[in-house]
């Protein structure tokens, strides 16, 4: 009993802490719709106040609205010529809005940005900006509740244009309005349908004064135009170069990554074919195969035929006696003998030599060069070197030796 | 001589000295005529108010002193680019360029008399972008640092020329701060070399000046004859901001004399005068802001380490694929 009435009383309490969160977050956003929708009624009339709204809505909302509050923020700062805050705020809103996926913000940036650097002059930048597919939604957009007004309508001070002139009723409540602390695009306004209505009214004085007025508000104006087009260019440049060094340094960073990659596919196709000999046997086989057993054939022939002897034979020579190329009789060479022409030649030399040492006695007697040349080298110094390098010992130690072992044997 | 023809159109027919200095750049093949060729047409813009089409050829001019190696001609290029930043209120933009001109004055080997016109150049280009920026004791400063250099220059007309005109600059922000009799003493100095070289421009402008120091010390009705003798010796000349200037005091002037026929009379000049320079102003920023932008370009941005050892790999593997392909063509043709 004790723990169903602990269960259900612990049960009721989260439905009440989960009712009265229900209760006061709906109160909050109804508030908070309410306390913007008095933001934006003020915001022709009293731009301070609604200025105040809105950082007050800024202080008390969760992240979803705050970058809607921002903008809406930075049109209001337009409105109360506040021009280079405007302009810092737009840049801290693109570095926040990079982060977000909400498509509809960005638009809605994307317009605001379009709009304030229109709005100061710089036209081509603002159409590249402005993509076409925001210029579709261009008309829901500056329809939508979201947006707090459009720039160019708004924030225009033209003391030529022609502006009807207002009640009389009215006069004495707009001359009140203008002591008062309003934007000075609202005192344009009101300048204009005064010295409208001292224009018709034919009242020089008071015409004169409020002309006066309205073109040295206007002269304020541009003043202030001019000053925030030099500090918004000079922060768009910012922008621009910190984004291009971003982009550089990328590129800069793949663009090693891709040259080591690079240089080492090359690297390993290059060094890949040195380690791997038999697959150029095994390539020479399969071309050559007929063809190696026939060349194997004719050196065989060759060798019978003692023409090695001939001083003459080259490796081009003996290929054209071979009816084959320089290039194969070399590979067969190399894979079938595991030796160099020279080295071919030289072998079959020296073994051809050593035999009519052995055979002949006479051929002991005589001098090495004679030796040399009987057996087809050209030089002295190249028989004896070759020689030492196949028997292992000189011609002449080996003619001893052989000399000896008769010795021996009789 | 061609180009001294241009010369004299700069001011009196700034189209045709346009035209004029582009037809010697095409013929030409002489390094030094062709940037003086520049120089008159980035001048004439300027005075036509396209600042704009003025920095394209200042760009172009600055391309070809930095390919050249002409540090001379590109501390004259670098100082009117930044003239024309300034022109175009761009005034962060113009200090940027007038350091880097200033950087490398000291390293010129030329005459210290022409150092000095240069560094003065520089110092009266940013004292107006400071006096744009309502900075007069800033601006100030730097008139004075101009006006140190130009003196001591001996016998030249150039140096000349810029004192009067930094003498009359120095002056309107003398009249900002409302040292009225401190801005009589320079506009008398202004109009006194203005006189002597007979340099109409400038006493044009001085004697505008003089009227807003009269308007200033409520003399309203002296300052306006002064003005409307400026207004009408005018003539030809297409400074549009000047233009401006002198009605809108006009305006001030009629205003507080109660003087409305007059009154309404200038200020629909002053609303047109507005208008026209507005729209050029507009034009000149958007345009220049091209040439801002131009300036973040990185030129490191192609990736060169990239495309050398992509070339070079190639280069590698074409060799040893040939290379290979001539060994086994051989032994396969057997």
């Amino acid at each position: 009993m004790d723990i169903n009435s602990n269960f259900f009383s612990k049960f009721y309490l989260i439905c009440c802490f989960f009712y009265f969160f229900q209760v006061v977050n709906s109160q909050t956003k109804e508030e908070k719709l309410g306390i913007e929708h008095e933001a934006k009624r003020l915001f022709r009339t009293d731009v301070k106040k609604s200025i105040k709204l809105y950082e007050y809505l800024l202080e008390n909302t969760e992240e979803t609205d705050l970058l809607h509050y921002r903008i809406n923020m930075v049109r209001l700062k337009l409105m109360n010529s506040e021009n280079i805050e405007a302009i810092d705020l737009m840049f801290d809103l693109q570095k926040d809005l990079s982060t977000t996926k909400d498509r509809h913000l960005q638009r809605q940036f994307y317009q605001l940005e379009a709009e304030v650097f229109k709005y100061f002059g710089f036209t081509t930048e603002s159409g590249r900006i402005q993509k076409p597919e925001d210029f579709k939604n261009q008309n829901e957009n500056s329809k939508s509740q979201n947006t707090l007004f459009n720039i160019a309508d708004e924030l225009q001070i033209n003391p030529d244009a022609n502006v009807a002139s207002p009640q009389i009723k009215d006069i004495e409540k707009i001359e009140v309005k203008l002591n008062q602390n309003i934007a000075i695009f609202t005192k344009a306004r009101y300048l204009a349908q005064l010295r409208q209505y001292y224009l018709l009214k034919k009242d020089e004085k008071k015409y004169m004064i409020y002309d006066k007025q309205l073109l040295d508000l206007q002269g304020l104006h541009l003043y202030q135009i001019k000053i925030a087009r030099n500090y918004l260019a000079s922060k768009f440049s910012e922008l621009k170069q910190e984004q291009n060094e971003t982009v550089s340094k990328r590129i800069k960073t793949w663009s090693l990554a891709f040259s080591f990659i690079f240089i080492g596919i090359t690297g390993a196709i290059v060094y890949y074919p040195k380690d791997d000999k038999t697959a150029l046997k095994k390539k020479n086989q399969v071309i050559s195969d007929k063809a190696e057993l026939k060349i194997l054939e004719r050196l065989q022939d060759f060798e019978n035929s003692q023409k090695y002897l001939d001083e003459s034979i080259s490796i081009t020579i003996l290929a054209k006696k071979l009816d084959t190329n320089v290039k194969y009789l070399s590979a067969v060479l190399n894979n079938q003998k595991q030796k160099s022409f020279n080295q071919y030649i030289n072998e079959l030399r020296i073994h051809y030599i050593t035999e009519r040492l052995k055979s002949d006695k006479k051929f002991r007697g005589y001098k090495i060069s004679y030796l040399a040349t009987a057996c087809g080298f050209t030089s002295h110094s190249s028989f004896t070197s070759s020689f030492k390098s196949i028997v292992g010992i000189t011609a002449s130690a080996y003619i001893n030796k052989l000399n000896e072992e008769d010795g021996l044997k009789k | 001589m061609q180009l001294r023809n241009a010369y004299d159109f700069l001011y009196e027919d700034p189209q045709k000295a346009i035209s004029l200095a582009n037809a010697i750049i095409r013929k030409t093949e002489n390094h030094d005529e062709i940037i003086t060729g520049y120089v008159i047409i980035i001048n004439a813009y300027s005075s036509l108010n396209q600042s704009d089409n003025a920095l394209r050829y200042a760009f172009k001019a600055l391309d070809m002193v930095q390919s050249e190696k002409d540090i001379i001609s590109k501390v004259r290029i670098l100082g009117l680019i930044g003239e024309q930043f300034q022109v175009c209120h761009f005034n962060d933009e113009s200090r940027f360029y007038l350091d880097q001109a200033q950087s490398i004055i000291s390293d010129l080997r030329i005459s210290p008399d022409q150092k000095r016109i240069y560094s003065g150049n520089i110092d009266a280009i940013k004292g107006n972008s400071y006096k744009d920026d309502l900075d007069c004791n800033f601006a100030i400063d730097y008139y004075n640092k101009a006006i140190k250099d130009y003196l001591r220059v001996k016998n030249n007309s150039s140096a000349t020329n810029n004192l009067c005109l930094v003498y009359i600059e120095k002056s309107e922000c003398l009249i900002e701060q409302s040292s009225l009799d401190s801005a009589s003493i320079y506009i008398a100095k202004a109009q006194k070399i203005a006189d002597r070289y007979d340099l109409k421009g400038y006493k044009l402008k001085a004697r505008y000046t003089e009227a807003k120091n009269l308007s200033k010390r409520q003399n309203y009705k002296e300052s306006n004859a002064l003005l409307l003798s400026v207004l009408h010796n005018i003539g030809k000349l297409q400074d549009l901001h000047f233009r401006q200037d002198i009605e809108e005091l006009l305006v001030h002037n009629y205003f507080h004399l109660n003087d409305f026929p007059n009154y309404r009379i200038y200020s629909k000049f002053l609303k047109k005068s507005r208008s026209l320079l507005e729209s050029a102003h507009s034009r000149s920023n958007d345009k220049g802001l091209y040439f801002i932008l131009k300036n973040t370009e990185t030129t490191e941005f192609i990736p060169y380490l990239f495309l050398i050892s992509a070339v070079f790999s190639m280069l590698i593997l074409v060799f040893v694929l040939v290379k290979r392909k001539d060994q086994f063509g051989t032994i396969s043709s057997l």
